[in-house]
């Protein structure tokens, strides 16, 4: 590289923003449930449901949580979730959750950006809707919904990275998942009901049956991206 | 027409519909399979073997909180003040 070269490259690196993006994340390497909470995603309970750590012991999984239902109690469950309004989609979001199902039978959840504070259906949302083992893509917009044309069929304790990228002008979601190898098992867009309200990022799982306390889905990683964050000065 | 999926250990992770003109992924199969709660599937020479999946390791118990651990050692100060007699 010659010096007016370098000089050109030292003059775009100093127009870089400071910090053009910014992601959050969390790997449940805790050993109590009850601390999960970073100050980004916290724990709640969902009509009586619990939640149970434990530090896995494989080097490709490391930290998981699994979310639970109570005895006797349709519609309980858990979720990790930051608040339900804390962010708005400006373009750009990505969202990744890598999670396996316990169970595939009286079990609904809902995974990425919404604003649902149990189990009822959020309101706005770019979302992972799971129905026993059928999961689609979902948009809320002021409490209308859209829904992927097609649909993907889940195995039970069979790791997955469900991912939500949104483009740059919010107005298109893609929903995608991968399988634990890295392998692309199904894709689907959505461009209608694109949420403009506030919203949260994360997860609620909850069982749909009046049964005994039952591990329904357990979490390995989490994180979302939000590029339109403010600039931190060096 | 429907795909069923299977990972690198060749153990089924899910099924979808094929869509129009997209190639058979290299991971998956038409062979079909359909499994209950508490099943794991292998594809063996083209052809699905359904078996129980063993039952989850329980997870590891809470840690004690700070506050927990806290009074655990100002008891253990307290015994050996007190010559052991807690």
């Amino acid at each position: 590289m010659d010096a007016l070269n370098f000089g050109v490259f030292q003059s775009q690196i100093s127009e870089l923003p400071d910090k053009v993006k910014q992601t959050y994340s969390i790997d449940f390497m805790l050993g109590s449930y009850v601390a999960i909470n970073n100050g980004i995603f916290a724990g709640i309970v969902i009509n009586s449901g619990s939640a149970v750590s434990s530090i896995s012991a494989l080097a490709k999984n490391p930290g998981i949580v699994s979310l639970k239902s109570a005895a006797s109690t349709v519609n309980s469950g858990y979720k990790i979730t930051t608040t339900n309004g804390a962010m708005i989609l400006g373009g750009g979001e990505t969202g990744r959750v890598v999670f396996y199902l316990n169970t595939i039978t009286n079990i609904s959840a809902i995974i990425g950006f919404h604003n649902s504070l149990d189990n009822n259906p959020p309101t706005n949302g770019v979302y992972f809707n799971i129905v026993n083992d059928v999961v689609k893509g979902r948009t809320a917009k002021n409490s209308s919904s859209s829904e992927t044309g097609t649909e993907y069929s889940l195995a039970s304790n069979a790791y997955y990275c469900f991912a939500i990228d949104i483009d740059t002008s919010a107005s298109t979601a893609t929903f995608k998942i991968y399988s634990d190898d890295q392998s692309l098992l199904w894709s689907d867009t959505l461009s209608t009901n694109m949420p403009t309200g506030a919203l949260g990022f994360g997860v609620n799982a909850w069982t749909t049956a009046s049964d005994e306390v039952k591990y329904l889905l357990t979490l390995d990683y989490m994180e979302f991206t939000l590029p339109k964050v403010r600039v931190i000065p060096k | 027409m429907k795909i069923y999926f299977f990972d690198s250990g060749m153990r089924y992770i899910g099924c979808r519909e094929l869509s129009n003109g997209e190639p058979m992924p290299k991971n998956a199969t038409t062979e079909p399979v359909t499994l209950f709660d508490g099943q794991q599937a292998y594809l063996y020479n083209g052809t699905w073997v359904i078996s129980d999946i063993p039952p989850m390791p329980e997870a590891s118990p809470a840690l004690p909180t700070l506050d927990e651990r806290l009074e655990a050692v100002e008891m253990a100060i307290l015994d050996i003040y007190l010559g052991g007699a807690l």
